[in-house]
């Protein structure tokens, strides 16, 4: 009787085991981390706004991703609604306040504080992904996408910022990777030649943004740190006081308006924005660009014979400066209104499985978040390695509502400089005293 | 049947108040609001526009619309007049020459804004290469990167853009004056000058009216040319008013303030159409 009980029992243990390998194996054969069923979830339809559907790159590619998903998952119905990252936000308010929302829409850190106080997205998107999923992203990029200890968006896009450099010309100027800031531009000076002899320099060392858009300005937030300026101080109270009123920020000013107006710098400093200077390497007029990885698509795409030939490295720092860089990141979130919010993280989770994002770079040159993607990506391409190691340094901002204007700020302050010929004290005062009272408005 | 009239302008009325007096009255609600449109509604009176009035940043902008309505709105009338009247004259392929001239306006805002950004562009540029080809400057000139020339840039590329209008409306009310007119004043000794002012002009100033408030209007209210060229810069010199809002409703989420500063936009507007009806009402 005992013996029968016993053979009863292990029989049990052994179809329990065997029905959880069998679900174990489903997963493991969809490649991703599946926790919820969604074959039985009925039909389901998502919208899903995505920035990068519109991209020439990326946009394919995910389509892509999203019909493999439908092939999975004949019940669900994904529909791609483009629109571009300079219009997110103005569609996202226009939708929120319409109740319009998409099922699954981009959000970035610059918004993500907004999009939490609108209380657009759901609060529980860290149980939707399931806590495993979410142990396998990189954790600064969790830390950056959470506020209040809500995570308001599924972190994607990794945004850590390294200069992309010409490998093949330091290799073959037997250049040293610089570590400071004075050694970037005696490098940059060495690049600066006239390369076909006819009198006029048609290589440039180094390119910096001096648009004034965020995308300038975010390069700007980074650059500054390096210099140990922080835009905001968080004072122990949790009020923030500003940091412009600092030598570093001085420093840093002029030593950015000497990159992008001195002679190692191709001419039109201020109208020279991210397309610009990446069509600029691409082009061989010039040489160093600090970015996120994603410049490089941009670079490859413009003139595919640059693949091989770039490189990264860790930004440069002023003097006594310890290496720093920001992350920042780009992601997905999902909308309070969506009716299928389990399906919706379930798609969130195929398309940043270690799979889709290892061949999303490969698609994009953006390097994802995932960890075991980042360390593939690495391994497989040299390229990344800069940006891999500048991962170990960076920092991020405080969340903050008034980070728009302060960057507006400092592009204000270089285009004075650069373009009105105001003297550097005049200009940093007038940004210091301005950045005082957007701080104080905010607080 | 007492009620039938009413019905006729019922769908008028009801299209106007949806698509012009609601969002008005709507922008002028947010403008009293700390808001964020959705669940933030923080009622502030009228703090937005004792600020914008002290504002100096806005008081700029203002400014700055003000010059460069004035200059396009000119360059518009002058090259209208000039061309319209070429174009009176019975010269050979004038069929020919009235579609190319109007096609500055066919084109869209963007098409204009690019176009311009890329001829006067520092790096590759035609017009720094032609000036340069020419021997008349050195090293190429930072049309848009300066402040010294970036305004002016941008005031001609909106004339060019603008004036085929002016031109047409003109045009068309040259044609419609007698020339019988013009045999008189000519057999009575008036020359060109005083045919056109004391002819063309009178003529014409029903018509003259109302192309210049509604592009002095329009002008006032310009974004896309100068924010796809500029974007207010370099520093704050072609900061305009339509830009300085746009920048603080959708890259600052300040919409009641923006709002507030789109109000004192329309009251200008306002007086602009009722100063210059009343400048030129026929006496």
């Amino acid at each position: 009787m005992f013996a029968k009980k016993m053979v009863a029992l292990l029989l049990v243990v052994l179809m329990a085991v065997s029905c959880l390998s069998v679900s174990y194996a489903e997963d493991a054969g969809k490649g991703y981390m599946s926790t919820y069923d969604v074959a039985s979830a009925g039909d389901v339809t998502l919208d899903v706004m995505i920035t990068s559907l519109g991209d020439s790159d990326g946009g394919p590619y995910l389509r892509g991703v999203m019909d493999e998903y439908m092939k999975m998952y004949p019940n669900v119905k994904l529909n791609p609604v483009e629109c571009s990252m300079n219009n997110l936000y103005t569609t996202l308010i226009t939708r929120a306040t319409s109740n319009t929302l998409p099922d699954i829409f981009t959000m970035t850190e610059a918004y993500h504080a907004n999009c939490y106080e609108m209380g657009m997205a759901v609060d529980n998107l860290d149980e939707l992904l399931g806590a495993e999923y979410v142990s396998k992203l990189l954790p600064i990029s969790i830390e950056n996408a959470t506020i209040n200890g809500t995570l308001v968006y599924m972190p994607w896009q990794n945004n850590t910022t390294a200069v992309v450099y010409r490998k093949d010309l330091f290799e073959a100027n037997n250049i040293e990777i610089p570590k400071t800031w004075d050694e970037y531009i005696n490098v940059a000076k060495q690049l600066t030649v006239d390369t076909d002899g006819d009198g006029r320099v048609d290589q440039f060392g180094a390119v910096v943004s001096g648009t004034r858009n965020d995308s300038a300005e975010s390069r700007f937030h980074t650059f500054a740190l390096t210099f140990g300026m922080n835009f905001l101080n968080v004072n122990e109270d949790g009020s923030f006081s500003s940091g412009f009123d600092t030598p570093a920020f001085k420093d840093a000013m002029a030593t950015y308006v000497e990159l992008g107006t001195g002679e190692t710098a191709p001419a039109g400093f201020v109208e020279t924005g991210y397309a610009e200077a990446y069509k600029m390497i691409a082009a061989g007029t010039a040489c160093m660009y600090w970015s996120a990885s994603n410049v490089l698509g941009g670079i490859y795409t413009s003139n595919p014979e640059m693949e091989g030939k770039m490189g990264s490295f860790m930004l440069p720092t002023a003097e006594g400066v310890d290496p720093i860089t920001s992350f920042s990141s780009v992601g997905m979130t999902i909308a309070k209104t969506c009716a299928h919010p389990e399906v919706a993280a379930d798609f969130l989770k195929f398309m940043t499985s270690v799979e889709v994002s290892v061949n999303w770079n490969k698609a994009t040159r953006r390097l994802p978040v995932v960890t075991d993607a980042i360390n593939a990506i690495v391994a497989a391409d040299e390229t990344y390695s800069g940006f891999a190691a500048a991962g170990e340094t960076a920092v991020i901002y405080p969340a903050f509502a008034g980070t728009a204007e302060l960057r507006d700020t400092v592009a204000e302050c270089w285009q004075k400089i650069a373009a009105e010929g105001v003297g550097l004290d005049d200009a940093v005062q007038a940004a210091v005293e301005r950045a005082a009272d957007i701080v104080e408005s905010y607080q | 049947m007492v009620l039938a009239p009413y019905g006729f302008v019922l769908p008028a009325t009801i299209t106007m108040l949806l698509l012009v007096v609601y969002p008005i009255v709507y922008g002028i609600y947010i403008s009293f609001f700390n808001t964020n449109l959705v669940n933030k509604w923080k009622f502030v009176g009228l703090n937005y526009y004792v600020k914008a009035v002290q504002d100096v940043a806005f008081q700029h902008s203002l400014w700055m619309t003000v010059v460069f309505t004035t200059f396009v709105v000119l360059g518009h009338f002058v090259l209208g007049f000039v061309f319209a009247n070429i174009l009176n004259k019975p010269i050979r392929f004038k069929t020919f020459f009235r579609g190319v001239l109007i096609i500055p306006w066919l084109f869209p805002d963007v098409v204009v804004a690019y176009l311009f950004k890329w001829i006067l562009n520092e790096q590759g540029g035609i017009l720094n290469a032609l000036l340069i080809h020419w021997g008349w400057i050195s090293t190429p000139i930072g049309w848009l990167s300066s402040s010294a020339t970036a305004f002016g840039c941008v005031i001609a590329a909106s004339i060019w853009k603008g004036f085929p209008l002016v031109m047409i409306q003109i045009l068309a009310g040259i044609q419609t004056i007698n020339t019988d007119m013009y045999e008189a004043a000519s057999i009575d000794g008036a020359n060109g000058w005083q045919q056109f002012h004391y002819i063309t002009l009178p003529a014409l100033k029903p018509i003259l009216t109302t192309v210049l408030i509604l592009d002095t209007v329009w002008v006032f209210k310009q974004f896309t040319m100068i924010w796809l060229m500029t974007a207010g810069g370099p520093g704050n010199a072609t900061m305009v008013s339509a830009v300085e809002i746009y920048k603080n409703a959708f890259n600052y989420f300040k919409y009641g303030y923006a709002s507030a500063e789109s109000v004192f936009i329309l009251v200008i507007c306002y007086l602009i159409g009722v100063v210059f009806r009343r400048l030129l009402r026929d006496d």
